[in-house]
């Protein structure tokens, strides 16, 4: 009888799939030993890729190779250029718009049409003594090379070689350095990431000019070949967690990925989270701070934001800004900010406990005045709250994709006279909207803006159970919000670290630190500790 | 620091152990049974943490002597197979019953301060599930949980007693220890229910602590804390109302700023503390119904506790029921039996397994000696 | 197999959380309630009880729709406030909501019958009253005292209640107790309450009245001997009770007394009649009270105070001029000839006011010694003994007045 009723629990268990162990979390110490070994960084061919294909050495099989692969016949992007390089042939190969015409001219093609038809280069030569370009490599790998080319990279094929030499020329038109626009602060750079990878790199590397920090550039998995970027600092950086953002990005294999939003979702431990467990930042003072203190951004050509992981609650809660003001000031800013964050999510749920639950915590004075405000609105106080916070989503969106100062505007025309309108209409009481427009200023006090819309949406689900059950239901649902946070993780890093669990910090959680505490590394994403060199005590 | 799944570190674990001593020591103890001859709880509960420490003590030294990891390997070594499942199954029932308790004063205070129009039944709907989803999520969840409400129980119970301070008299605590030495021992026997099943959880949870040494500090610290906390806040009660109101009073922490005449709006807010109350005695259901899902489970081959925690849950819940369906109180015996002799429950197989342990050997024991465990 | 458990586990979670939303916890919103700011309990000609509420309605303000503010009473009778209440609510369109009750009234004629106690034998926490909800004795009856009070058509009832009750705090001419000081005298047993006694004046032509006639063109005098302005309701000293029973009433004077004898009394202007035509006036301030019980031979209470008093009128303006020589003794005398004088009268009237069981039960060891000791059969006869230590805190101004 037992055995039979310990095979049915098991049974029970292997269709709930309850047995197996979650295996989402190799960052973590096992018992025994180090975490197992990632497969190759560079193997993309484990996401499905091509095989390789060795490149031809006659010039007339690579183009045909190349025009084939490009689809000439249809595709007129691709250039070919055959030219005469001393006793031998030479075939160019670019993109047409990504690679700059100007440098291809007088730096690839003056100097190989310049040399004396006797001499019979090689790739060494031509590398070495003709071309006047200084970033160039060599590829044998066909794929490799129109990966290249589509880049804006021109290929150069000496007829009898069985390589090409890739050269940088890219010269495609990208928007110029320009401030962040959705982390705007007082004090602090202004300058904000743009669509290049290049540049976003080169933005990172002019902050931290270190030699420990290391770039690593892979191309993204999906069909389109997007290249990115994993920036880490090398001894700092816990290993154990560079390898697991290497394995989930080696990992992904969708179609399209243009964006570190796609990449985000593809690499988080709860892609289905409201919460983020990355960090995006468009300012690269921002990225910096997080690379130094032992964290890893990922950036992606195409896409003026960095994700930064792993991170905590805390983490989305400070701004770039905190740092560069005074500590009392930069503190008590903080302060306002997590108020604002609770007000933004409790208020309308805690106003709606009140006035249908629990009446006699509200003072008289305050009761009188919501039952006159409310003597001849129509619906429920429930209702209204609702609708009330859906007219405020509204103009938020409409505020934001109307362009220009029309957009401005319509914030205020939403706020001021669709509200006073509504309370002489009898849709909604006064008290009402003062509670929802608290609570949206509270929310626009969050700095990360996925966290602002999904503690908006957080705080509707509040409303919702606080209108079911009062404070009972208010703080069930708290409760819940709670422990739900407690059992996220981002890349291992439990998500309300150094509160919960305790870890060595000595940063404060909510005040902003001490300014000598930020040369300090991070306990929780086992980073290296005291990234300063030590100094001698002459100095 | 140490990023090992499914474990807590010592501030979790004691955050989690004295929550859920604290608010069944404050909240749960039958007023007839415990004042009806003075109040000397501030004494009593005291004296019945520290007997509860000294048994919580004495396991987990006989588990560390004998190198077992968790109490049902203990359990198997000592009382065998069957004895350990027989012995886990009547721990897990402790375990309902003892999260059924203070759900159950929570419940009826909900209903009687805000719900009056509802049932019980539309109450507990509220409480249970999250209590169910919270167990559910693991030892970690329940840790981190514990360790954020921590505080925030603290400050709301701090600014409730502060704001009694008006209030408070010392003549209403005469006769002092007016019950004599007796009737205090026996009062302390019997209040040993708020302190073994956390104890025993946290002999359970003894991995998920990061081992003996930790999990003997946790029990110690939370031990010492909760002791400390209960006598004071039962001797503020004490000063606040004498034993014969005692006597009458369900739960006499969540009325103690009602006799304030300095009443202002700020005062009415004590009902948010019990609110925050009530999600302490969330989060003990939570712990206990893990603990004993987490026995039940080892002890009968079953990997992982989730499919336990959800009957187990529902157990807790019609435990409920049946308090306010009429089924305990028409067998009285049976609360009694728990107000009475509840520890014992708990008590009992943990010292007999320990005392069985201590004149076994274990071949783990070498094992433990060689590696300095 | 995974993903089909995985859906399951979601759709079993999402049914557990929509659990809560089949519940129903029987909201109602604020605006459907009349909020019940005093209880009023008279004895009913036809039932038991005539209660009367006294309700808070809309507060006048800025917004259009906002009427003029001010309270309404209601009045029903029935057996138990359960049934006026059922009664009150077949002619009332909204609710009634006791959670902002702050104040209970008696009559007179309900405090002296002792029924008190079988009024609140029901339970408070069914009308969700907090018990820290204050207990007023009114001279007639409780309907006339709400009348009176609210005759000034005041729009913020709760604002000018606890006006009320803050100003008599300062002088200390009545004694403010609640339902939870009176449950632990009537079970403890070691102390019996004092409560706020009031009393109505219908002759005085409130402010409402006079802007009424005036408005009419009319004077707002109509008879000279009419008293002008305020409320027609004012606090008059103390009810004494003897467990639920009320068996005595003190005046302004005596209350002051009163509670500076049990420790209350924090600071208030006190009349000191020496002779018929000599009376001064003393702000005096309550330093320290201690009781002292002697249990040898038969029970003796000694009360220790200390006041520190500053003289507000000294008509011969000897007083402070002469402190040292004449002055303290006779403001000692006078106070502890006071306190005696109140002290037998609670004796006779066996109403332990002053609190001194509390400090007796201190005597006792064992619950079982306490609880066979019936304190209130020995009261009236204990001895208790007053020393007053006056401090004059303000001699500057003593000495140099005139």
């Amino acid at each position: 009888m037992g055995e039979i009723k310990m095979s049915f629990f098991k049974k029970i268990s292997e269709k709930l799939a309850f047995d197996k162990p979650d295996t989402r979390y190799e960052l973590l110490e096992r018992e025994k030993g180090d975490p197992q070994k990632m497969f190759g960084w560079n193997d993309i061919y484990a996401q499905g890729e091509e095989a390789a294909r060795a490149c031809p050495s006659s010039i007339e099989e690579v183009e045909k190779e190349l025009k084939k692969i490009f689809r000439t016949d249809i595709n007129k992007d691709v250039i070919f250029t055959k030219l005469r390089a001393g006793s031998k042939n030479i075939l160019l190969v670019h993109m047409n718009g990504m690679a700059s015409a100007n440098t291809i001219s007088e730096y690839i093609i003056k100097p190989i049409l310049g040399l004396n038809e006797s001499v019979c280069p090689d790739l060494d030569m031509l590398s070495e003594c003709c071309i006047e370009i200084a970033e160039m490599h060599r590829e044998t790998n066909l794929i490799d090379i129109k990966l290249a080319i589509m880049e804006g990279q021109t290929a150069l094929f000496l007829n009898g070689e069985p390589m090409a030499i890739i050269l940088e020329s890219r010269g495609y038109e990208k928007r110029s350095i320009s401030g962040a626009e959705n982390e705007k602060v007082v004090r602090g750079p202004k300058e904000g990431f743009n669509e290049s990878l290049r540049t976003n790199i080169t933005l990172v590397r002019r902050i931290i000019r270190s030699d420990d920090l290391v770039v690593e550039t892979r191309l993204s998995g999906g069909d389109n070949n997007t290249s990115i970027a994993i920036i880490y600092r090398d001894g700092v950086a816990d290993r154990s967690l560079i390898d697991e953002v290497k394995k989930r990005l080696a990992r992904i294999n969708i179609r399209m990925v243009f964006s570190t939003g796609i990449i985000e979702q593809l690499i988080e431990d709860s892609p289905n989270s409201p919460i983020p467990q990355s960090l995006a930042t468009e300012r690269p003072d921002r990225t910096a701070n997080y690379i130094m203190r032992g964290g890893v951004a990922v950036l992606a050509d195409g896409t003026p934001f960095a994700v930064i992981v792993p991170i905590t609650f805390s983490t989305l809660m400070s701004s770039s800004e905190d740092i560069y003001l005074r500590k009392p000031v930069g503190s008590i800013m903080r302060l306002v900010r997590y108020i604002g964050a609770a007000i933004s999510i409790l208020l309308p749920g805690y106003f709606l406990a009140l006035a249908l639950f629990h009446q006699g915590l509200l003072s008289t004075e305050v009761l009188s005045t919501i039952v006159q405000s409310r003597k001849t609105v129509f619906e429920p106080l429930g209702i209204e709250m609702l609708l009330i916070l859906a007219v405020f989503q509204l103009i938020r969106e409409a505020g934001m994709r109307v362009p220009g100062s029309i957009g401005q505007a319509i914030g205020i025309i939403g706020g001021l006279i669709v509200g006073q309108a509504a309370v002489a209409a009898n849709i909604a009481s006064s008290m009402v909207l003062i509670i929802v427009a608290l609570s949206g200023l509270g929310n626009f006090c969050i700095p990360d803006y996925s966290t602002q819309l999904a503690a908006s949406y957080f705080r509707i689900a509040f409303m919702i159970a606080a209108w079911m059950g009062g404070l009972l239901g208010l703080s069930a649902a708290f409760m819940l919000f709670i422990a739900y946070l407690a059992s996220l993780k981002s890349f291992g890093v439990p998500f309300l670290a150094p509160y919960a669990p305790k870890t060595y910090s000595k940063r404060p959680l909510i005040l902003r630190g001490s300014i000598k505490m930020n040369h300090r590394s991070e306990d929780y994403i086992n980073a290296a500790c005291d990234t300063l060199p030590k100094r001698s005590t002459n100095e | 620091m140490n990023l090992r799944e499914g474990r807590i570190g010592k501030q979790e674990g004691l955050c989690l152990a004295a929550i859920s001593m604290c608010v069944v020591g404050l909240f749960t103890l039958d007023p007839d049974f415990t004042y009806s001859n003075g109040n000397v709880s501030y004494v009593t509960l005291a004296i019945a943490a520290i007997l509860s420490l000294l048994v919580f003590l004495l396991v987990s030294a006989c588990m560390k002597r004998s190198g077992y990891e968790e109490l049902s390997e203990m359990l198997e070594d000592t009382c065998g197979k069957v004895g350990r499942s027989v012995i886990s199954t009547i721990l897990m029932l402790g375990f309902a019953f003892a999260a059924y308790d203070p759900l159950a004063r929570f419940v009826q205070v909900m209903h009687g301060l805000f719900f009056s129009g509802v049932t019980y039944r539309m109450i507990l709907v509220f409480m249970l599930p999250s209590i169910i989803i919270i167990a559910w999520m693991g030892l970690e969840t329940l840790g981190r949980t514990a360790k954020c409400y921590f505080i925030l129980l603290l400050v709301v119970t701090l600014a409730t007693v502060l704001a009694a301070a008006g209030e408070y008299e010392s003549y209403r605590l005469y006769p002092i220890l007016g019950c004599g030495l007796k009737q205090g021992m026996q009062l302390s026997l019997s209040e040993t229910v708020a302190f073994l099943p956390a104890f025993t959880a946290l002999l359970i949870c003894c991995k998920g602590l990061n081992g003996h040494k930790n999990m003997r500090n946790v029990g110690i610290y939370a031990g010492l804390i909760s002791a400390a906390i209960c006598a004071v806040i039962q001797l503020l009660l004490g000063m606040v109302f004498t034993y014969s109101e005692l006597q009458k009073l369900v739960m006499p922490l969540c009325r103690i700023n009602h006799i304030s005449i300095d009443e202002g709006n700020i005062m009415r807010l004590d009902k948010i503390a019990q609110i925050f109350w009530m999600n302490g005695s969330m989060l003990t259901g939570a712990f206990y119904i893990y603990a004993g899902s987490a026995l039940f489970s080892r002890s009968f081959g079953i990997r992982d506790i989730r499919p336990v925690v959800v009957p187990v849950g529902l157990l807790t819940g019609i435990f409920v029921l049946m308090e306010f369906g009429g089924v305990l109180s028409k067998n009285e015996w049976l609360s009694h039996l728990w107000i009475s002799a509840g520890g014992a429950v708990f008590a009992v197989p943990l010292i007999v397994s320990s005392l069985i342990s201590l004149f076994k050997r274990n071949e783990n024991t070498e094992k433990n000696y060689a590696k300095g465990v | 197999m995974q993903k089909a458990s995985k859906v399951i586990l979601t759709l079993v979670l999402c049914l557990s959380l929509l659990m809560p939303m089949t519940a129903c916890m029987n909201p109602i919103s604020l605006e459907k309630y009349g909020y019940v700011l005093t209880i009023g309990v008279d004895e009913g000609e036809k039932k038991k009880y005539e209660i009367t509420l006294e309700l808070q309605r809309e507060l006048a303000g800025a917004e259009q729709n906002m009427g003029p503010g001010g309270v309404i009473l209601l009045s029903e009778q029935g057996d138990t406030i359960f049934e006026a209440i059922n009664t009150l609510y077949r002619r009332l369109a909204f609710d009634l909501s006791f959670a902002r009750t702050y104040a209970f009234v008696f009559g007179k004629k309900i405090a002296e019958s002792g029924k008190m106690q079988d009024f609140f034998e029901m339970s408070l926490e069914k009308l969700r009253i907090r018990q820290s909800a204050i207990l007023l004795i009114a001279e007639g009856t409780a309907k006339e005292f709400l009348g009176g009070r609210n005759a000034n058509n005041e729009a913020n009832a709760t604002r000018v209640h606890e006006n009320l009750l803050q100003s008599e705090r300062t002088i200390g001419e009545t004694s403010i107790m609640n339902i939870g000081t009176l449950f632990e005298s009537c079970e403890g047993r070691r102390f019996d309450v004092a409560l706020t006694y009031g009393a109505v004046d219908d002759k005085i032509v409130t402010d409402a009245k006079q802007q009424d006639i005036a408005s009419t063109g009319e004077n707002p005098i109509e008879d000279p001997k009419d008293k002008l302005g305020g409320m027609q309701t004012h606090m008059d000293g103390a009810a004494l009770f003897d467990g639920w029973k009320m068996v005595s009433k003190l005046s302004a004077h005596d209350t002051q007394i009163l509670n500076i004898a049990s420790g209350r009394f924090n600071s208030g202007s006190i009349m000191m009649n020496i002779d018929k035509d000599l009376q001064y006036v003393i702000l005096t301030k309550l330093a320290d009270c201690r009781i002292g019980i002697e249990m040898d031979d038969g029970i003796k209470a000694d009360i220790n105070l200390t006041l520190s008093i500053t003289i507000e009128q000294d008509p011969t303006g000897e007083l402070g001029r002469t402190w040292e020589e004449k002055g303290k003794k006779m403001v000692t005398d006078y106070f502890e000839s006071e306190l005696e004088r109140v002290a037998k009268h609670c004796q006779e009237v066996n109403s332990d006011a002053i609190g001194i069981g509390r400090y007796v039960s201190k005597q006792f060891n064992s619950v079982e010694e306490w609880e066979a000791f019936c304190w209130k059969d020995i009261y009236p006869e204990i001895e208790i003994e007053f020393n007053a230590e006056i401090v004059l805190g303000d001699i500057y101004i003593a000495i140099t007045r005139q």
